[in-house]
C-alpha cells in the first residue's frame, strides 16, 4: 500500500521515491498544492475502488495518514 | 477609442425574472447535470428549476422563514442552486458559506450575519450539528440531499425534497405568497463574506440589481456555447454570479463536478465547451499535457504543429482542433473556452492554450463588485491584449486615481454591480468608498487608450494563490503568535517563483537562539516544522503553511518599527 501511494505521488511531485516515508507531510515536506493532493487521492480511489469523501480529506496530512485511512476503508 | 462590439443581451429586473425567462425560453432544456447514487447522471431542466424554486420558496415562507437570513453550506449541486434562488427570490437573505471553513469560523459567520436557518448538504450535516452548539439562534436546518447521508441525520433536520413536495401542494392550492412576493431590487438579498482575517471577515451586501447587472455584463462579453462544467466553489460570487446565473440566462447546461479529486475525469466525461476556472486548473492541465507529450516523445511534433497551425491561421485557416485532437480528447473533445480569473494568469499559458485551440479568457473581479469588473471578450483573440485583465464591462466604470509617474494608480469602480456596503459595518463601508461615491478596490493598475485594464499590484500584503484564494498574512501571523508564545517575530509570505507567481505559503520566524539553546533544540528549522503542524491543524487547507524559515536576528524594520516585508523572502532564501 505504501509503495502504491508513493508510485502515485512521484507522478505529481518531483521527488525520489526513496526520500518518502510514512511521516512525509504533503504540505510541509512536498509543498503540494491542494489540487494536486486531491488528484492523487482521486487516482487512489480509482485504483482501489474505494471512496474518500471530501470531508475526510482534511485529516490526511502525511503518507502514513493516507495509508492508514485507506486500510480502514478497504477493511 | 475604437468602437467596441459586444454580444446583444437583455437587462433583466431581478433574478426571479431571470428564472421565469429561462423557463419560457428553454423550459425543456437540461439546465443541470450531476452525479447521483452509483454515479448515475441526474438531469434537471429549466422548467424543473422554476417549479422547484417556487415550491421550496413557498414552503419556506409557510415555515415562518419570511425575511430570514439563511445560510447555505455544501458542495455544488442542483439543490444548492434551488436553495439559493428560492431564498433570494422572495423569502429572505441568502448567506452562501465557504465549505472549507471549520465549525468555529462558520458559526462566527452565521452569527455575524444573523442567520436563523441553515440549508446544508448531507456531507456537512455533522459540522452543522457542531455549529448549532454555538449558534443557538438557528431554528431550522434543511438537508439538501438526505439520501447521501452516511450516518443518521437528527430527526429535527428537514429534507429539502419533502419540503419541495409540501410546497408544490401549497402552490397547487393557490398559495402565491412566494410567487407574487415583491422584490425590492435595491435591497440586500445576499451577504457574501470576504476572505478576510477571521473575525474581521466583512459581509458584502449584494442586491438583485447588483447580480442582474453582472449577468448582463457577462452575457455581453462571453458566449459559453451550450455545455459547461462547474468546478469552482459555488458559494463564491465568481462561480455563482458569472457561471450559474449567466448560464441560466443563456440556457447553458451546467454539469457539476462532484469532487476536486475528479475534475479532469469529469471534464472528459461531460465533454463541455466551456468552463470558469482559476489559474490552478489550466496550470494543472498544461502540466498534464506537457508530461504526456514528454513521455510519448511528441514534444517536437507539438511544437512543429503549433508553428504550422499559426502560419495557417495568418491565412484565415484554423486547423487547431484537428492538429491537436489528441490533446482536446483528454478534455472531452469540445472544450473551446475557459474564463480564468481570481489570480494572475501567466501569459505563456494563455498563448499555449490559444495555440492549441482553447481560448483562455482572463478577467478581473472583486466580491464587492458582484464580482465582475473586466474581462476579455469571447473569441476576440485578435484584440486580446496580453497582460491585461480585459475590457471594463458594460454598465461599470473604472477610474484610476492617485496616478504615479507611470500612470499607475488606485483602481476605483462605479456601477450597478457595486455592493450596497458591508453588513452592519458602517465604518468599513465608509472607508471603502471615496467621497464622491467610487468603490476603492485596493488594487493598483492602469487603463490603456482602448479601455483595457492592467493590474499592477494588490493591497498591501495580500497573498493571492493560483487557486484564486486570498490569504491575509496578518491573520496567520496573529494565530502563530497567539499559539506559539516563544516566537518573537513572524512574517508570513508566499514564495514567489521565477515566473513571478505566488505559490506556497511560508513563515519566517525570529526566535531568540538562546531559547533553542535552553531547550536543547539543535535543529531549529526541524523543530519549527513540527510546531507549524499545530497551526496548520487550525486552518483550512488552502491557508496551511508549507515551509518555515528561522533567522537568528530580528527582521529589518522601518523607522516606525514595521517589519520590511518585502525584504524577508530574499533574506530567508539566502540563509
Amino acid at each position: 500500500m505504501f509503495d502504491m501511494i508513493c508510485n502515485t505521488l512521484v507522478e505529481y511531485v518531483d521527488v525520489e521515491k526513496s526520500e518518502l516515508t510514512r511521516d512525509t507531510d504533503f504540505i510541509t515536506d512536498l509543498h503540494m498544492n491542494s489540487y494536486d493532493f486531491v488528484s492523487i487521492l482521486g487516482e487512489l480511489e480509482d485504483t482501489l475502488g474505494i471512496e474518500i469523501p471530501d470531508t475526510d480529506v482534511r485529516g490526511l496530512r502525511t503518507i502514513g495518514d493516507v495509508e492508514d485511512y485507506i486500510k480502514t476503508r478497504i477493511a | 477609442m475604437a468602437k467596441r462590439k459586444y454580444f446583444p443581451a437583455e437587462r433583466l429586473r431581478d433574478l426571479r425574472e431571470l428564472i421565469r425567462r429561462a423557463d419560457r425560453n428553454y423550459g425543456s432544456t437540461i439546465a443541470y447535470k450531476q452525479f447521483g447514487p452509483k454515479r448515475v447522471v441526474e438531469e434537471y431542466t429549466f422548467g424543473d428549476l422554476n417549479n422547484d424554486m417556487n415550491a421550496f420558496g413557498t414552503q419556506l415562507i409557510n415555515m415562518g422563514l419570511k425575511d430570514a437570513h439563511i445560510a447555505l453550506l455544501g458542495e455544488s449541486r442542483y439543490e444548492w442552486v434551488i436553495s439559493y434562488l428560492s431564498v433570494l427570490n422572495g423569502v429572505g437573505v441568502g448567506v452562501p458559506l465557504d465549505k472549507e471553513l471549520l465549525a468555529p469560523d462558520l458559526s462566527m459567520l452565521i452569527n455575524k450575519s444573523e442567520c436563523t436557518a441553515i440549508i446544508c448538504t448531507a456531507a456537512y450535516a455533522k459540522i452543522t450539528e457542531e455549529i448549532l452548539e454555538t449558534s443557538p439562534q438557528v431554528k431550522a436546518v434543511i438537508v439538501m440531499d438526505p439520501r447521501n447521508a452516511r450516518t443518521e441525520l437528527p430527526e429535527s433536520f428537514y429534507s429539502l425534497q419533502e419540503l419541495i413536495e409540501r410546497g408544490k401542494a401549497l402552490v397547487a392550492e393557490g398559495d402565491t405568497s412566494y410567487i407574487d412576493a415583491y422584490i425590492d431590487i435595491n435591497k440586500m438579498t445576499e451577504i457574501v463574506f470576504t476572505s478576510g482575517t477571521t473575525g474581521a471577515n466583512k459581509g458584502v451586501m449584494l442586491s438583485h440589481n447588483n447580480l442582474v447587472s453582472v449577468v448582463y455584463s457577462c452575457m455581453r462579453l462571453i458566449r459559453p456555447g451550450g455545455m459547461s462544467v462547474s468546478v469552482l466553489p459555488i458559494h463564491h460570487t465568481y462561480e455563482c454570479s458569472c457561471h450559474i446565473l449567466g448560464s441560466i440566462y443563456c440556457g447553458n447546461t451546467v454539469c457539476f463536478n462532484d469532487s476536486l479529486k475528479r475534475v479532469m475525469p469529469n471534464i472528459a466525461f461531460f465533454q463541455p465547451k466551456f468552463s470558469i476556472m482559476v489559474p490552478m486548473f489550466p496550470e494543472a492541465m498544461y502540466r498534464a499535457i506537457k508530461k504526456q507529450t514528454q513521455q510519448s516523445k511528441l514534444e517536437h511534433h507539438i511544437a512543429y504543429g503549433i508553428k504550422a497551425s499559426n502560419i495557417l491561421r495568418k491565412f484565415g485557416i484554423d486547423r487547431r482542433r484537428y492538429f491537436f485532437k489528441p490533446i482536446h480528447d483528454k478534455f472531452g473533445g469540445n472544450l473551446e473556452q475557459i474564463v480564468c480569473g481570481g489570480a494572475p494568469l501567466r501569459r505563456d499559458l494563455i498563448e499555449f492554450f490559444d495555440n492549441i485551440g482553447i481560448n483562455l479568457i482572463n478577467g478581473y473581479g472583486i466580491t464587492e463588485c458582484a464580482p465582475l469588473v473586466s474581462a476579455h471578450i469571447s473569441f476576440d483573440v485578435h484584440k486580446k491584449k496580453f497582460g491585461s485583465v480585459g475590457h471594463v464591462v458594460p454598465g461599470c466604470t473604472v477610474r484610476i486615481s492617485n496616478k504615479d509617474s507611470d500612470g499607475i494608480g488606485d483602481i476605483e469602480v462605479k456601477g450597478d454591480n457595486v455592493m450596497l456596503g458591508y453588513y452592519k459595518d458602517e465604518a468599513a463601508t465608509k472607508a471603502s468608498f471615496t467621497e464622491d461615491g467610487w468603490f476603492i478596490t485596493g488594487d493598483r493598475g492602469h487603463l490603456d487608450r482602448d479601455g483595457y485594464l492592467y493590474l499592477s499590484g494588490r493591497e498591501k500584503n495580500l497573498i493571492i494563490l493560483p487557486n484564486g484564494k486570498n490569504v491575509h498574512p496578518e491573520e496567520l501571523e496573529e494565530i502563530i503568535t497567539s499559539k506559539l508564545s516563544y516566537v518573537e517575530e513572524v512574517v508570513v509570505f508566499a514564495h514567489t517563483d521565477e515566473k513571478g507567481e505566488q505559490s506556497q505559503i511560508c513563515a519566517a520566524f525570529y526566535i531568540d537562539p538562546q531559547w533553542f539553546a535552553e531547550k536543547n533544540i539543535a535543529d531549529s528549522k526541524a523543530f519549527m516544522r513540527e510546531e507549524i503542524h499545530k497551526i496548520n491543524d487550525l486552518l483550512p487547507r488552502y491557508k496551511q503553511i508549507a515551509d518555515v524559515y528561522v533567522v537568528t536576528s530580528e527582521f529589518e524594520k522601518t523607522t516606525t518599527k514595521k517589519i520590511k516585508r518585502q525584504l524577508v523572502e530574499g533574506r530567508v532564501i539566502n540563509v
